[in-house]
């Protein structure tokens, strides 16, 4: 039998082996890909997503690091308000056009009972302020004498169920220098964004940080936002092993495959980490912090973080550590870090800072010190005190041009003070 | 019938073989949870449950005393130099089944009760069964005045405004171990009231008698009966007294020491302050809330403490529902001021 001399292989062959040669290279593709480590998939995918949000061309960091000492009280200037009245007066309470719900209730024993004492205010350099009201819930602007002069209708925050009807809401906010307001809503675990008109603009949904958003079990509502927009917030998410870490810097890396224990008699958990991140916009991951180690406030393009004093110093003699950051171009930052002997110091938090870039915080119940910028100071630390009035005050705010502003909240009224104090 | 016996034998031969080369399997059906205290009847096993990180001290007059770990592979012993002294080193929430070699009573605690304290509070905050929300609209008003009601008797049968879980109940000291059997029933769907919320535990040891009115909680058929039992939680002091018995501490917050005290602007002695402290919450010089500190940062704002979250949730900067949650102090800030004090831990 002779063979044809144009005997070319059958095309339904030809194309069958090809076939075979794809299933086999999709096939080596797979494996290889599977028996990779997880870790290394995404130690080396999350550093490529990062630049979105940070500078294009990041200059090495100018750091100026130091030691300070505050002086004792009695050589600090100190601002004398323990006698000074309130500024003005708002009225709130039910039947009133101002803020709250019922007014304050001083005998009730549950704390504040029937109203939405304000939780949270900022002071605008043109002189008004914004009031968190939790009755709407809304955010008040109230003029530097007191008057009503807008306001701003927060629904979103409300539950669905009852969104049509005004409720009590506790919430937080920040209104940026580029005037846009950020409302955290802790309850769906995202941050709403506004124009100032009150336009809701959308929402950054923090559950979208996971690749599984139900990881997310709680979102603190202390958050703040630096320029970019990049958040600072804390939260609780699902965990398991990596919950007795001390190390947090695994997280993202390790993987939490469990979501549920058995406690004791076999209650089922939700093991949880606490631990804080700074994010972008797009749910990146730019850095993450131990929140119980670390504060910080954002404010008039300056970052201030509040921490622990490096190891090498005595925790006794040395009181906290504060660094500040300038973001004074897109691409050029410096910090300067002091680490600070506070011996006034009761172990209270931040207040913020204003825009000449002096730091205020808690010295104790009835002082409030004021720290010049860091990069202006010298080891012995320009700081002066303002002593306010006795008594409760909340909420307090940084005033932009210096000083502080807060709220004393009485069964009908709400005064506000306003304590002067330029840098 | 010769064949017959051997048979026999072999057979109970070889039962009474896998009878005695499985005792833990046995001691584990009979035995008991243990919590920290003395144990007289040593000729037994015993599980410990390990919920915390910290290890488990084991005590006895014995100068010979030790013990067989049963089962749990991943505890060890660790060898101390105190005589009659054994230190098991356990992984968390894992139960340790041991039997004691002892010709006298054993002594059980936590090498830090402390941190066993807030741990096993941390289990609460862990449960993952949902709380129930308690509504909260417009038209609330005072429990204080006039004992007015805070809603409309319609809407405790509304069943839209009702997230069914657990809720946090006033008084109602229930154990892990009640909330584990009342599971299925909480997961069940809303149809009408169910007999079993008629049923009511009354429980008289609650810390101060507020928040008695009508609606407090959906489910009660009277007022001044807060305490739907039949759903479960805790309140602020309840959790914390559960956390003390189980942890080997008293709960004797009035006559305990004060650590620190200030309010979130300033505390005297914050330095001192640890974790498994207990912060007790005053307004106007009343004891109004109870919390045990679970982290402690460098100030008052990085500090962190686990509590029963008895008030709504306006309050918090939050709108969140809200139970047995960790927040940080400064969440209290307003008109609070707090003492810090630290238990005893209780004498074994």
């Amino acid at each position: 039998m002779r063979l044809s001399p144009n005997t070319s292989p059958d095309p339904k062959k030809k194309s069958y082996f090809k076939e075979l040669l794809l299933i086999f290279f999709l096939g080596c593709v797979f494996f290889a890909y599977s028996s990779m480590p997880i870790s290394t998939h995404i130690s080396k995918s999350i550093p490529q997503k990062i630049p979105e949000a940070t500078p294009p061309k990041i200059q090495p960091p100018v750091c100026i690091e130091m030691i300070g000492n505050v002086p004792l009280r009695d050589q600090i200037q100190t601002i004398d308000c323990s006698q000074q009245g309130p500024s003005f007066t708002l009225l709130w309470g039910e039947g009133t056009d101002g803020i709250g719900l019922k007014g304050y209730d001083p005998s009730a024993c549950n704390g504040i009972s029937s109203g939405a004492l304000p939780a949270h205010i900022q002071a605008m350099e043109d002189g008004t302020m914004w009031i968190a009201d939790g009755y709407g819930p809304r955010l008040v602007q109230v003029s530097s004498t007191g008057e009503i002069i807008d306001e701003i209708l927060l629904p979103e925050l409300r539950r669905p169920d009852i969104s049509q009807i005004p409720a009590l809401v506790g919430f937080t906010f920040q209104i940026t220098e580029d005037q846009i307001l950020y409302v955290m809503d802790t309850a769906k675990k995202r941050i709403l964004y506004y124009g100032m008109e009150g336009d809701f603009r959308g929402s950054f949904d923090i559950g979208y940080i996971f690749y599984n958003p139900e990881r997310l079990l709680q979102v603190e509502p202390f958050f703040s936002v630096l320029p970019g927009p990049i958040f600072r917030i804390q939260i609780h998410m699902k965990a398991d092993e990596d919950r007795l870490l001390s190390d947090i810097e695994e997280f993202p890396i390790k993987d939490v495959a469990a979501t549920s224990a058995q406690g004791f008699y076999d209650v089922p958990l939700q093991p949880s980490n606490h631990i804080g991140m700074y994010v972008n916009k797009v749910a990146r991951i730019i850095s993450i912090f131990d929140p119980s180690q670390e504060e910080a406030f954002c404010s008039y393009g300056s970052e201030v973080k509040f921490s622990l004093p490096p190891a090498h110093f005595s925790s006794e003699k040395y009181s906290f550590q504060l660094q500040q950051i300038h973001y004074k171009t897109e691409n050029h930052t410096f910090t300067t870090k002091i680490t600070l002997l506070e011996p006034q110091w009761k172990g209270g938090g931040f207040l913020g800072g204003d825009k000449n870039g002096a730091i205020y915080y808690w010295v104790d119940s009835q002082t409030i010190g004021i720290i010049d910028p860091l990069h202006q100071q010298t080891p012995e630390i320009k700081v002066h005190y303002i002593k306010i009035p006795k008594g409760f005050l909340h909420p307090v705010a940084v005033l932009p041009g210096g000083g502080v502003v807060g709220m004393r909240t009485k069964k009908e009224t709400i005064e506000v003070y306003r304590f002067i104090a330029e840098t | 019938m010769k064949r017959f016996f051997t048979s026999c034998f072999l057979v109970s031969f070889v039962f009474f073989t896998l009878g005695i080369s499985h005792p833990s399997s046995r001691a584990l059906e009979n035995s008991q949870w243990t919590q920290p205290g003395s144990i007289a009847d040593v000729s037994s096993s015993y599980k410990l449950y390990a919920f915390s990180t910290t290890n488990i001290l084991l005590t006895c007059e014995d100068p010979h005393f030790h013990i067989d770990i049963l089962d749990n592979p991943e505890s060890f012993v660790i060898t101390t130099e105190k005589p009659s002294t054994i230190q098991i080193q356990s992984k968390i929430h894992q139960p340790v089944v041991l039997r004691f070699h002892a010709n006298s009573a054993v002594r059980f605690r936590y090498a830090d009760p402390y941190i066993a304290f807030k741990e096993y509070a941390a289990m609460f905050k862990e449960l993952s069964i949902p709380w129930q929300r308690r509504i909260y609209i417009e038209d609330y008003l005072s429990p204080i005045e006039g004992n007015q009601k805070k809603y409309p008797a319609e809407m405790f049968y509304l069943p839209d405004l009702v997230t069914f879980g657990a809720p946090y109940t006033w008084g109602g000291k229930e154990s892990l171990q009640s909330i584990a059997m009342k599971l299925h029933k909480n997961n069940s769907l809303f149809e009408g009231i169910p007999a079993h919320f008629q049923e009511m535990i009354r429980n008289q040891d609650v810390m101060h008698p507020v928040n008695l009115d009508e609606g407090e909680s959906i489910w009660d058929p009277s007022r001044g009966n807060e305490n739907p039992s039949y759903w479960t939680g805790v309140d602020c002091s309840g959790l914390l007294q559960q956390c003390c018995y189980y942890a080997g501490l008293l709960w004797n917050w009035r006559t305990a020491p004060r650590i620190a005290s200030g309010d979130y602007r300033g505390t005297n002695s914050f330095s001192l302050v640890r974790p498994g402290d207990v912060m007790v919450l005053k307004r106007d010089g009343i004891v109004v809330h109870f919390g045990v500190i679970s982290k402690k940062g460098v100030s008052i704002p990085t500090t962190y403490m686990i509590h029963s979250a008895w008030f709504t949730n306006y309050h918090y900067n939050t709108n969140t529902l809200q139970k047995v949650v960790e927040t940080s102090l400064s969440e209290f800030r307003s008109v609070y001021q707090w003492d810090i004090v630290r238990l005893s831990v209780q004498d074994i």
